[in-house]
């Protein structure tokens, strides 16, 4: 990408990191359309480069060259960098993301906390990007979005405590490592059907893609937002899928390990771990073609009388296992 | 955006409302429900965090900070099902009862 190119000299480590996000981001818009048609029995994106191999770029293309309408009831500032505020928080994320064994851009040993602390932030690129638009549909996007976005906030945060009580370790490496007889997905079942609900829901996607209903609010918050900041938008809700993604694989799927404790190399590692993303990217996908779109009632109910609850009965369940056997990780 | 085109008229800038001209503001009242939303978050939030440093430490805590938690939670459930009974998150039952308040 862009960043490749300053200077002569080789791209550092955070560099690669951001510019093959971005691209990865890219061919994951791709293959959403593409599988979403082949679901509904279309083709698909299939004219630019080879089926279509290229369509992502053209379409970024495109939108490099519109112009960019600024509304004149704006404000200005807080319009242009809520997409930018929204981007950056999306691809901060991935400091903390191990990609094969001890290869994280930053391996802090809070990164569970970090990773919070940079997913709440994210609803205020939302909130900021709908009020200063200053139009009714971005205004009640935002709200909805927002409302939904911390709401769903509460039962991630919990069952990423009910993993890091059992685990003992809030660094994501040794979350990973902990893995290494059993996949957390096996012993924690109806934990992860939780946790896919709500991924789904923290990331806007359907079924509880509320604030896009197109139907009733058009495009949400960024109604206004035109070529470049909606281009912003539109990679930092695809990062944020594949962060929640990766970070599926990395809480439920053993991360970076191969099955059966099977040896492996780091290149080996990082393949598995964006094989696993992957499968649970088509789920995302797959989810988005299969179900209808829930009222917004449903969602909030969903949310603070069925999830929140289930997290704490399982976190109580999970903390009295580890105290009545005395098998709390040291 | 450097090499785009940038030619704006009146209409292009105004808000976006389906094509008619915008009636007021779009910074109007909103459903309080929204609010009690983010008051209820501020409040569960807190919680879960606070809960973080007593499972990383509950290996040396045990049985003791295992109870004392127990009653934070329950003192919490207490309240949460306050919030509940009193009808905070029924966004249909509040739309309905006030026919001017607005909608979400």
């Amino acid at each position: 990408m862009a960043l490749w190119s300053k200077g002569d000299k080789e791209p550092s480590l955070e560099d690669q990191g951001v510019g093959g996000r971005v691209g990865s981001i890219a061919f994951m818009t791709l293959a959403e359309r593409k599988v979403m048609a082949s679901m509904q029995r279309r083709i698909g994106p299939n004219v630019v480069g080879f089926y279509g191999i290229l369509q992502p770029f053209a379409d970024g293309l495109k939108l490099l060259l519109k112009e960019a309408v600024i509304p004149s009831h704006a404000n200005k500032v807080i319009f242009l960098i809520s997409p930018f505020i929204t981007l950056s928080l999306a691809l901060m994320g991935w400091a903390v993301i191990p990609f094969a064994k001890g290869t994280a851009l930053a391996d802090i040993s809070l990164g569970v906390l970090f990773l919070m602390a940079i997913s709440s932030l994210g609803v205020y690129g939302v909130l900021l990007a709908g009020w200063s638009a200053n139009s009714k549909y971005a205004f009640l996007g935002s709200l909805r979005s927002s409302a939904q976005l911390v709401s769903y906030e509460l039962p991630l945060a919990m069952v990423i405590l009910i993993i890091v009580s059992i685990t003992g370790s809030l660094s994501f490496l040794q979350i990973v490592e902990f893995q290494q007889g059993v996949w957390l997905i096996i012993p924690l079942l109806p934990l992860s059907l939780v946790w896919f609900i709500v991924i789904l829901a923290e990331t806007n996607r359907a079924p509880f893609d509320l604030p896009e209903a197109e139907q009733e609010l058009v495009a949400g918050f960024m109604v206004e937002h035109s070529a470049l900041p909606f281009a912003f938008f539109y990679l930092a809700e695809y990062g944020s899928i594949l962060l929640m993604s990766t970070l599926t694989t990395l809480l439920f799927l053993g991360g970076y390990l191969l099955p059966f404790g099977l040896p492996s190399t780091p290149l080996l590692e990082s393949l598995i771990l964006g094989l696993k993303s992957s499968a649970i990217f088509f789920f995302f996908v797959w989810v988005r073609a299969t179900l209808p779109r829930v009222r917004f009632d449903q969602l909030m109910v969903i949310c603070w009388t069925t999830l929140l609850p289930i997290g704490f009965a399982f976190f109580i369940f999970t903390l009295s296992i580890l105290v009545a056997f005395e098998i709390t990780p040291s | 955006m450097l090499v785009a085109t940038n030619n704006p008229d009146n209409a292009k800038m105004a808000p976006y409302e389906c094509g008619m001209p915008p009636a007021s503001d779009a910074r109007h009242k909103f459903q309080i429900s929204f609010f009690l939303v983010a008051i209820l978050f501020l409040v569960f939030d807190c919680e879960i965090l606070f809960l973080y440093p007593l499972v990383v430490s509950l290996y040396h805590i045990s049985s003791f900070g295992f109870w004392i938690s127990m009653i934070f939670i329950l003192l919490l459930t207490i309240g949460f099902v306050y919030e509940l009974g009193k009808g905070a998150l029924d966004y249909a039952k509040d739309s309905s009862s006030s026919k001017n308040s607005p909608k979400y």
